[in-house]
């Protein structure tokens, strides 16, 4: 499977790219009008992970002081893992931003933050589905890791099975709020994918 | 006909998806289409005589479509600009307005969207 991946043509690393790209974009959308604030999103960008651990080592969210990830798993002909990856701080802000206390306890500010990623990691694997044409559903999301063991939790959850990686950083305007959501889709769903892609790219 | 086509996306699929989605009448020999792979790229063609109308994109690498439609208002520059995005909150669709675009189109193009909304701008 390693080799399939490594095997991605220009013309299929691109489209993959462009497809997150409207997932995203819908995503971003759907954050936006939470908070009512403008959503800046970056390129997305596709690694892959081989039998070797993936180097996220220049993912930004690594280099934050304190960071907070979740989790939520999708199934079906699409299936895989999103990982969204929230600083500390810009966490805070984002409660603040959709209107809670400042002093939300422990659980009332986990709650939100699942919120959260239920909303960006639907509006996501919804977008990237449909455009697929590959069916997939939800799990519920889930607290993965809050503190400075984040860069092992997440090389474990994408070395189990986790083969293609998409990644897009979140940043809203005027604030310090960021958070870097990757999606790792299963070595098993790549080659419905990369059919799927075949079939678009013949219609061009 | 005569007219002058920036298409502006970093994806070629979407660029083609683009061009494929243009009314006949825009194939036609007297239409010279340019493609850009960034905003630096389509400001260039621009700059070169190459645009009176550009497709343009706004997540970009080097220089995104918000930073070319500024550029382009500073200039006051004599170009349609129709914006083709993912990125589809309401406060960015109303920046490019804002800032001289003359429609907004979301990803991924329909070409009926695409030609009702030439025709609207009077293109067709």
């Amino acid at each position: 499977m390693a080799a399939l991946l490594e095997t991605l043509t220009e013309d299929q690393r691109d489209a993959l790219k462009e497809l997150m790209n409207i997932a995203m974009g819908q995503a971003a959308d759907r954050l936006a009008r939470l908070i009512d604030t403008l959503v800046i999103l970056s390129v997305p960008s596709i690694r892959l992970a081989t039998e070797c651990a993936p180097d996220l080592s220049d993912c930004p969210i690594f280099s934050a002081p304190s960071a907070y990830i979740t989790r939520q798993s999708f199934l079906g002909a699409l299936r895989g893992e999103v990982l969204v990856c929230f600083e500390q701080d810009g966490a805070d802000e984002l409660a603040s931003l959709m209107g809670f206390d400042e002093n939300l306890n422990t659980d009332e500010h986990d709650e939100l933050m699942l919120d959260v990623t239920n909303i960006l990691s639907s509006a996501c694997i919804k977008g990237l589905a449909e455009q697929l044409e590959l069916p997939a559903s939800f799990g519920a999301p889930s607290i993965l890791a809050t503190n400075s063991t984040l860069f092992d939790k997440v090389g474990d959850v994408i070395n189990r099975d986790q083969t293609l990686i998409l990644e897009i950083c979140f940043k809203v305007e005027s604030h310090s709020f960021t958070c870097d959501l990757l999606v790792c889709v299963a070595r098993e769903s790549l080659p419905s994918v990369i059919e799927a892609i075949n079939r678009m790219l013949e219609d061009l | 006909m005569g007219l002058k086509i920036v298409v502006c996306d970093d994806s070629s699929m979407s660029r083609k998806m683009i061009v494929r989605a243009l009314p006949s009448a825009f194939r036609d020999e007297d239409v010279t289409l340019t493609q850009a792979a960034n905003g630096l790229e389509a400001l260039e063609a621009y700059h070169a005589g190459k645009a009176d109308l550009m497709f343009l994109d706004l997540t970009m690498p080097q220089m995104d479509g918000f930073q070319v439609l500024e550029r382009l208002k500073a200039e006051d520059a004599n170009v349609i600009v129709v914006v083709i995005s993912a990125d589809i909150q309401p406060e960015a669709q109303r920046r490019v307005k804002e800032l001289g675009a003359a429609a907004f189109i979301r990803k991924p193009v329909r070409e009926d969207v695409l030609q009702e909304t030439l025709h609207n701008i009077g293109l067709v």
